[in-house]
């Protein structure tokens, strides 16, 4: 317990828990551990088996704040037209893009993905985490086992590579950081 | 939402969908990962891998926090607490339903103590009973078998004897001195009951022995005197004994 209190805690702090939350998700996690002790089969190391469950806790915690958003109470998209008289349903516009858009859209995705493809391995990497999952430069320096500064580096580059490469469909801001 | 979001929002809804190259890798291949462990090959393939499975990239940052946190310093008293307030009430609730066996072990053990005790008691009574002076003892005077005469001496009469103790004194048929002496006692099956030696002649040339009541099985018995000389043996007499079943053997009746 000594061992591992303090990474497990550690983990759920530096992903926005408040320290009780923190506390209470190490204690799930060291609860499981005692039940679960004996099943504890030696394939793997014990240090990842504790690690695979405080995963588990984790993502079931991540699972739980899904569905609480998820449970939000409906509200029906309804016309009154006046004291007395049956409501009509909302009629909304068809969502998406018009076809039009949809050919435009294909159009940049396929030109952006070929200018993705000719960047070096490195700066394509540290783009696609950056934009697709939304990591900081910390995140994909460990990721990526670079450091920061490098991020930092070969996203600028990116975006130079890019802005040459695809000229008006080109969005800047790529290697703005909104967070230290 | 800033211009960076927005720009990077506008990016992704553009590119392609992410698709993981190769199956998710285990988290002993995340940890050696994460440790700079792997070979170059492997390190790339999972490298690309991250890039694009946004899953394996969060079990590989959880990795990171998890091994950089430093365990050296041991946890404060309150860090102990805290880690073993609510594990403990959690650990006891599943315990309680395997705490029976420790149970039913403390209730036989209550029980054999109980019984030990009940028994240590009634041993206790009889010992009391043994040591208790007694009045009126029987005393059988036995004479030996006479194999030598040709008129047989007649049987002793059946003794019925109710007291605790019976004392017997042996008139053996030889006369002889020995440095020491023994006795046997049989039943009718010729299971040795009692054996003894160290039993000492008395001035008039018989041997007198006390035994107890329980350990005389009616209705006959079967004593021999032997006189004992270094691992030399010899039988001065045999006696014959005929007790009267208390609960009504002969002898017992009106």
């Amino acid at each position: 317990m000594a061992l591992y209190y303090r990474p497990i805690v550690s983990c759920f702090r530096k992903r926005g828990c408040d320290a009780d939350l923190a506390l209470d998700l190490t204690q799930d996690v060291f609860h499981r551990i005692y039940t679960g002790v004996r099943s504890f089969r030696g394939e793997a190391e014990f240090d990842t088996w504790v690690f695979r469950i405080a995963v588990n806790v984790w993502r079931q915690r991540r699972r739980f704040w899904a569905a609480e958003k998820r449970s939000g109470e409906e509200v029906p998209l309804v016309v009154a037209r006046g004291e007395g008289e049956p409501e009509e349903p909302l009629e909304l516009p068809a969502p998406g893009p018009s076809p039009l858009e949809g050919l435009l859209a294909e159009e940049r995705s396929r030109q952006l993905a070929e200018a993705i493809a000719q960047l070096p391995e490195g700066m394509r990497r540290c783009l696609l985490l950056r934009v697709q999952q939304d990591l900081k430069y910390r995140e994909i320096a460990v990721i990526l086992k670079l450091s920061p500064e490098t991020v930092k580096v070969h996203l600028f580059k990116a975006r130079q590579k890019l802005e040459a490469l695809l000229g008006p469909y080109f969005h800047p801001g790529l290697d703005d950081e909104d967070s230290p | 939402m800033t211009t960076a979001d927005r720009a990077r929002s506008a990016l992704r809804a553009a590119l392609p969908p992410l698709a993981p190259s190769m199956p998710h890798p285990g988290d002993d291949e995340i940890a050696r990962y994460h440790r700079d462990e792997l070979a170059p090959p492997d390190r790339e393939r999972l490298a690309d891998h991250f890039v694009a499975c946004p899953e394996c990239t969060e079990r590989l940052l959880l990795r990171a926090d998890f091994d950089a946190t430093e365990t050296a310093e041991p946890l404060s008293e309150f860090e102990l607490a805290a880690a073993w307030r609510a594990v403990r009430p959690r650990e006891l609730e599943p315990a309680r339903g395997s705490r029976w066996p420790l149970r039913t072990l403390a209730a036989t053990f209550l029980v054999a103590a109980l019984g030990l005790g009940i028994q240590a008691r009634q041993l206790r009574q009889e010992i009391a009973a043994a040591q208790a002076p007694e009045l009126n003892t029987p005393i059988v005077d036995l004479f030996a078998t006479e194999r030598r005469s040709s008129v047989p001496r007649p049987p002793a009469p059946p003794v019925s004897a109710t007291s605790a103790r019976l004392t017997l004194v042996l008139n053996p048929e030889r006369r002889e001195t020995f440095p020491s002496y023994e006795l046997t006692v049989r039943d009718a099956t010729g299971e040795v009951l009692y054996a003894a030696s160290g039993l000492e002649k008395n001035a008039y040339g018989s041997f007198t022995v006390t035994l107890p009541r329980p350990l005389l099985r009616p209705p006959h018995l079967s004593l021999t005197l032997a006189g004992l000389r270094g691992s030399q043996r010899e039988t001065l007499g045999e006696f014959t004994l005929e007790l009267a079943d208390p609960a009504g053997a002969p002898g017992d009746g009106p």
